[in-house]
């Protein structure tokens, strides 16, 4: 190739986005749904339908963006490999943010646990709650998380040695894995008999667990995309960023489980 | 298209690169550069990576799950047994600190919170203590 | 806009239901038999729809050199051949310019800008330098070292005229205008 040639294509290895509407539409669903929640929140009339349509506004912005960038960087070729780096270092970072949220969280349980008011009866649990049993179905989900990561890993190296089933295999497996855990977590609430009004026990173990609920089925979508892209030949035995993201998400809400057992189910019953 | 003049014109750095590549293609078809090997190595670092996580998902998942299934199974049976046992919800004491109410929820009758069941949850609305 | 039609045309072509073809006992026999899927390497790469890939083998993990296309294509086929196609290194800091033997600054454009970090690099903060085709000298004012614009791109526009690109206004006159011009770099 000469330096004529050359001079056919971009100088640099970065990827300059084009113009795109996503990014302001994002902020404007945001912003729609940060209002509508808190006007639902004290029961302003008909709020909920407002916080409704705003989550549809999101998910959809998140959607088409999300679709541009597997266009940019599946089939136009914009993701050199320091646009991989740089994509990478955006989750690492996405990660750690919450990793610090997760960390408020844990601060606000070990805040009222470890010293029980004197409201509460000053013990942890209060008297009259009943916790639930961390060796029945946490239990059973922590072998469920635990095994998800095993299974992810499968997949994730059977991709890298180029083995199309087993990539497929593995990923389908955590997926499945991942609706099992949400499905065992929604019968544990509602099998239990206190509730988020319960007082600082009731609201820090819903709190807690709720919030990794929550990230649960975002990881869970993360790989289900992933999962979509091995299917349709999007992802390369080297490149394929959106997998390892999704993995190193779920690996995040895995140790999260982790910390919340040992410390909410356990130390905290 | 190309003029002499123009391929003479090819800086030093990128046609040194591009020379280099030609001597090294007839020195030897089996020398490969790092990029190549490290990626090769990669790819067969991977394979027993992929065989050992397959054999651990395959034969040490399915187990585990089995067991702590099983484990989860009777503590459930004897969780419901115990519970059983017990005063029925209306006659137990409720304390001030359950059941907090400052403003009704936006759903329902207003008092039920998410995930409320009526098998396990009471809401006495003139507790005692 | 073609390389983003066949992009997709290509992936389509892959995503169509592979597995069943596989399923025969033969299939190892045949795959063996399916010639390499050839593509473009780096020195037949002349424009945007030549960096496209075959797509992969149904049933199988792509490789970067199947279905990378656009940029990273050029970057991967670059790599495979051990050819650095971005060229990110620093300028050469090995020395300070001197009018006699200024740093050259490779580029293809009609302008090109340098940051210049003084000698030995970093021994003051970044201050760039613009430099033209017409007028490919410049010193930096803070260390004095000189750079030179190396231009390698295209000789013309391609329509075979000369044509010479007017400034939006004039360069400003200096002292040296009215003594010595080499006294601009002075």
């Amino acid at each position: 190739m000469t330096n004529l040639i050359r001079s056919n294509f971009q100088d640099h290895p970065f990827h300059l986005v084009s113009p795109s509407p996503w990014p302001l539409f994002t902020s404007i669903s945001l912003l729609n749904l940060a209002t509508s929640a808190a006007l639902s929140m004290h029961n302003f009339n008909n709020g909920y339908i407002l916080t409704i349509l705003s989550l549809i506004l999101v998910i959809s912005s998140m959607s088409f963006w999300f679709r541009d960038v597997i266009s940019e960087g599946t089939f136009l070729g914009n993701h050199t490999l320091a646009v991989q780096k740089g994509l990478n270092i955006g989750i690492i970072l996405f990660i750690v943010s919450e990793a610090l949220f997760f960390l408020a969280i844990f601060w606000a349980f070990f805040h009222s646990a470890m010293a029980p008011s004197v409201e509460l009866g000053g013990q942890w649990p209060p008297l009259g709650i009943e916790p639930v049993n961390p060796f029945e179905l946490p239990l059973l989900n922590t072998v469920i998380l635990l095994s998800s990561g095993a299974t992810i890993t499968y997949g994730h190296h059977s991709l890298i040695h180029g083995d199309r089933k087993g990539a497929l295999y593995g990923t389908i497996a955590t997926v499945l894995l991942a609706i099992i855990f949400t499905v065992f977590q929604g019968i544990e609430y509602n099998v239990s008999s206190f509730t988020i009004s319960d007082g600082a026990f009731g609201t820090c173990f819903f709190f807690g667990t709720g919030f990794h609920g929550f990230h649960v089925i975002i990881g869970t979508i993360f790989l289900s995309v992933a999962l979509w892209r091995v299917f349709d030949y999007h992802l390369t035995d080297n490149h394929h960023v959106g997998l390892e993201g999704g993995i190193l998400y779920w690996h995040f809400v895995d140790v999260v489980w982790l910390f919340l057992y040992i410390a909410v189910y356990y130390w905290g019953s | 298209m190309f003029p002499q003049r123009q391929l003479l014109r090819a800086a030093p750095r990128f046609s040194a690169q591009l020379r280099a590549q030609a001597q090294r293609r007839l020195a030897s078809t089996e020398t490969e550069n790092s990029f190549v090997r490290e990626r090769r190595h990669v790819k067969e670092h991977a394979k027993a990576t992929a065989e050992l996580w397959r054999k651990i998902s395959l034969y040490a998942v399915p187990p585990a799950m089995i067991l702590a299934g099983i484990n989860a199974y009777n503590l459930w049976n004897e969780h419901w047994e115990h519970w059983s046992h017990l005063p029925p919800l209306e006659e137990r004491v409720e304390y001030p600190y359950q059941n907090i109410r400052t403003r009704n929820f936006p759903w329902g009758d207003g008092d039920k919170t998410l995930f409320w069941n009526e098998k396990v949850n009471y809401h006495n609305k003139d507790k005692a203590t | 806009m073609f390389l983003q039609r066949s992009a997709v045309a290509l992936a389509r072509r892959a995503a169509v239901a592979p597995a069943l073809r596989r399923t025969l006992a033969t299939t190892a026999v045949r795959r063996n038999q399916v010639p390499e899927r050839k593509f473009k390497s780096l020195s037949e790469v002349k424009t945007d729809e030549d960096l496209i890939g075959p797509g992969a083998q149904p049933g199988t993990v792509p490789t970067d050199l199947e279905q990378a296309t656009g940029l990273e294509r050029l970057e991967i086929l670059g790599k495979t051949e051990g050819v650095d196609v971005f060229d990110m290194r620093p300028l050469d800091a090995s020395r300070k310019g001197t009018l006699d033997n200024p740093i050259p600054v490779r580029g293809v454009g009609q302008e090109q800008y340098a940051g210049c970090t003084g000698y030995p690099a970093d021994s003051h903060i970044v201050v760039w330098l613009r430099m033209t085709r017409d007028d490919p000298i410049e010193r930096c004012p803070e260390c004095g070292s000189v750079y030179k614009y190396n231009y390698v791109g295209p000789e013309d526009d391609g329509h075979h005229h000369h044509h010479h690109v007017e400034p939006e206004y004039p360069e400003p006159k200096t002292w040296a205008d009215y003594l010595k011009p080499e006294y601009k770099w002075a």
